[in-house]
């Protein structure tokens, strides 16, 4: 019980200064995005992310658990609030280093490094609990995940200069 | 058959949803898209493990189906009647659509309760549709929210039909 305990404890505190840290360091970037773009490449992040961890992540797939327990804590809020702070990060240094051409696939491919090295650090303080997953399918996810977002993040972007200003557009 | 028959009428449905013309905003359309699906997801996980309100059978086909219907199907019910339904200026006119939008994730739900997906038990069915509330809510606050933003965005849109 006492182990159970200290673990919960670590996960907890895990979550907590990450999402603390991820939130400041969101407020203290200067704003670069439309604000609807980032509201909106934020919400996606975060609806991919649970879409993803209660279907595959839920029974009868049921392929690993989130934060120890199977079932919702509060705890899962944390971390759900690192999902779009991650999400917001990425286009935010896709926008700030202007990522071109050929450079994409290997912003792509960092950013999925990243985040699959950041999930391995999760692990271990089992903000994600395997069952019958591996963190090589994870870093697929992330590769498909990044480059949706990309596309999603243009499309917003050039909708938002199209209709930007522009009165009763229809 | 049954999984082919959900999966031909979600890829349908997406393309006549896709092709149809559209009465709100392409971001008010994602925000309510993004907002149900991760506020759906985690209601079934609520259902199923935390209270036990359901119970599905260990088979992955079936599963699929509720994957589909959850990600997909359940979603874009909620986007295209709001669609419809936000651009509409009576407001009792609207607030019907939005009866409409939960009878007819009460019906889905049941279907899939009949068709063997998931079992609710008694409670469940009970729950089931003011749970159901919660993603039309959230899609409605989401909306509120993205206009809000875009007015401040300097994004000036009417989304008016009638």
């Amino acid at each position: 019980m006492g182990y159970i305990m200290s673990q919960q404890n670590i996960n907890l505190c895990f979550n907590i200064v990450f999402f603390l840290s991820g939130v400041y360091l969101v407020y203290r970037l200067p704003q670069r995005l439309p604000i609807t773009v980032t509201f909106l490449i934020m919400n996606m992040s975060l609806a991919i992310a649970l879409g993803l961890d209660h279907t595959i992540g839920a029974p009868p797939i049921d392929l690993y658990d989130t934060n120890i327990e199977p079932w919702l804590t509060l705890t899962e809020i944390l971390t759900w609030g690192m999902y779009p702070i991650s999400g917001y990060l990425y286009i935010y240094l896709y926008d700030k280093l202007k990522v071109r051409g050929y450079f994409v696939p290997l912003f792509i491919l960092c950013w999925s490094t990243f985040g699959t090295v950041f999930e391995e650090l999760a692990k271990t303080f089992k903000v994600f609990v395997y069952k019958d997953w591996a963190i090589r399918y994870s870093f697929l996810i992330y590769l498909f995940t990044q480059l949706l977002t990309t596309i999603v993040f243009k499309i917003l972007m050039r909708t938002y200069q199209k209709t930007k200003g522009k009165e009763g557009f229809s | 058959m049954f999984l082919i028959g959900v999966i031909a009428f979600a890829v349908l449905s997406l393309t006549a949803f896709w092709i149809k013309p559209k009465y709100i905003h392409l971001f008010e359309l994602l925000a309510i898209w993004f907002s149900v699906t991760a506020v759906n997801s985690p209601i079934y996980s609520f259902f199923l493990v935390n209270k036990q309100w359901i119970t599905v059978p260990d088979n992955k086909e079936l599963s699929l189906i509720r994957i589909i219907y959850t990600e997909l199907i359940c979603p874009l019910i909620i986007t295209w009647i709001l669609d419809e339904s936000l651009a509409v200026k009576h407001a009792i006119l609207r607030y019907l659509c939005y009866l409409v939008t939960l009878a007819i994730l009460f019906l889905a739900g049941f279907a899939l309760h009949l068709l063997g997906v998931i079992h609710f038990s008694s409670v469940g069915m009970f729950w089931y549709t003011p749970f159901k509330a919660i993603p039309l809510i959230i899609a409605l606050f989401s909306v509120r929210c993205i206009r809000y933003l875009m007015r401040k965005d300097g994004i000036y849109y009417e989304s008016t039909k009638y």
